[in-house]
């Protein structure tokens, strides 16, 4: 039987229960507004769009799936959330660089411990024996970016924030491929290639920087 | 795989437009950490959801509500820090808790 491309090119047959055209579309929409966060990204309202697009992805799936641990989610949502609401308000200024580098590490954890809820539970994503070279891939991602954050907390280097940002998005693009996420390959990739690209500029213009060698005693 | 090789086009546009996107721009003032493309892999938090909603075993629900919190956690931070108003000298700021 020929799979339904079509409809799977929208996340409408790969994910979840309920294949809804709703929820497609709302991945979609989630889509486009990570889009729009990114082409706004110099100024502050970039940044809202991107948590619009964030809400709208996070809505979706939970509407789409028949959740049995309601309370735990909440809790858990609600507690990490508040953690972070509480570093982002009362931390110093000079602090904010190294609460990013934290947070794109903590992604790194998350991006491991999803890996590894895949592999022990694999009947209730629908996963075969091929997605586990996904799954590998995705955990891999997801330990570099915790050590790239590491590598940039001990070193005292924040410059390397757009580069674990890259490594934290394409493990989310990897995992998204592997339970078939429209939203998370969409957003995983569009962060995995951004983060590449402004960690190769700022390379080149850091090596612009230095002195040539030429003419110094 | 036959459901990630469907999937295959979506990723190559977006990697095509997060490119695109992420040309050099001399006009802003604010530093690399302020621009808000970190929040951007925050999307893993979709993925952690659906992990701990459909996670059946219940080592499997531990682990995903681990991946959870700490998804929550980085989301937060990451889209919240850049909200904070830093002046250009980087003394300033707006949160009066700081």
């Amino acid at each position: 039987m020929i799979p339904p491309v079509g409809a799977a090119w929208l996340g409408v047959q790969l994910d979840g229960i309920d294949p809804s055209p709703v929820v497609a579309g709302a991945y979609l929409l989630s889509g486009l507004l990570l889009f729009l966060g990114l082409w706004l990204r110099t100024g502050r309202r970039g940044n809202r769009w991107t948590m619009a697009g964030i809400v709208t992805a996070s809505a979706a799936a939970v509407y789409s799936h028949d959740v049995v641990n309601l309370p735990e989610m909440v809790s858990a949502v609600v507690i990490g959330g508040s953690i972070g609401l509480l570093l982002a308000r009362r931390s110093a200024v000079a602090a904010l660089p190294w609460l990013m580098v934290a947070g794109h590490g903590l992604l790194g954890v998350a991006a491991m411990a999803m890996a590894a809820t895949l592999w022990r539970n694999p009947g209730a994503f629908g996963l075969t024996a091929d997605d586990g070279a996904l799954l590998t891939v995705g955990f891999a991602l997801g330990a570099m970016t915790l050590a790239g954050a590491l590598a940039l907390a001990i070193g005292r280097r924040p410059g390397g924030l757009a580069l674990i940002g890259s490594g934290a998005g394409f493990a989310a693009a990897m995992l998204g491929f592997a339970i078939g996420n429209s939203a998370m390959v969409m957003g995983g990739g569009m962060a995995g290639v951004a983060g590449l690209r402004l960690a190769w500029r700022a390379r080149r213009i850091a090596s612009r920087a230095l002195p040539s060698g030429a003419g110094l005693p | 795989m036959m459901g990630a090789l469907a999937l295959l086009p979506l990723f190559l546009a977006a990697c095509a437009g997060g490119y695109v996107v992420a040309r050099p721009r001399a006009e802003s003032d604010r530093s690399a950490w302020q621009s808000g493309v970190g929040g951007m892999a925050a999307i893993l938090l979709v993925g952690t959801l659906i992990a701990a909603a459909e996670a059946g075993s219940a080592t499997a629900r531990y682990i995903a509500l681990i991946a959870l919190l700490c998804a929550s956690v980085a989301s937060v931070l990451l889209l919240g820090v850049p909200e904070r108003r830093v002046s250009p000298d980087g003394d300033g700021d707006d949160g009066a808790d700081a």
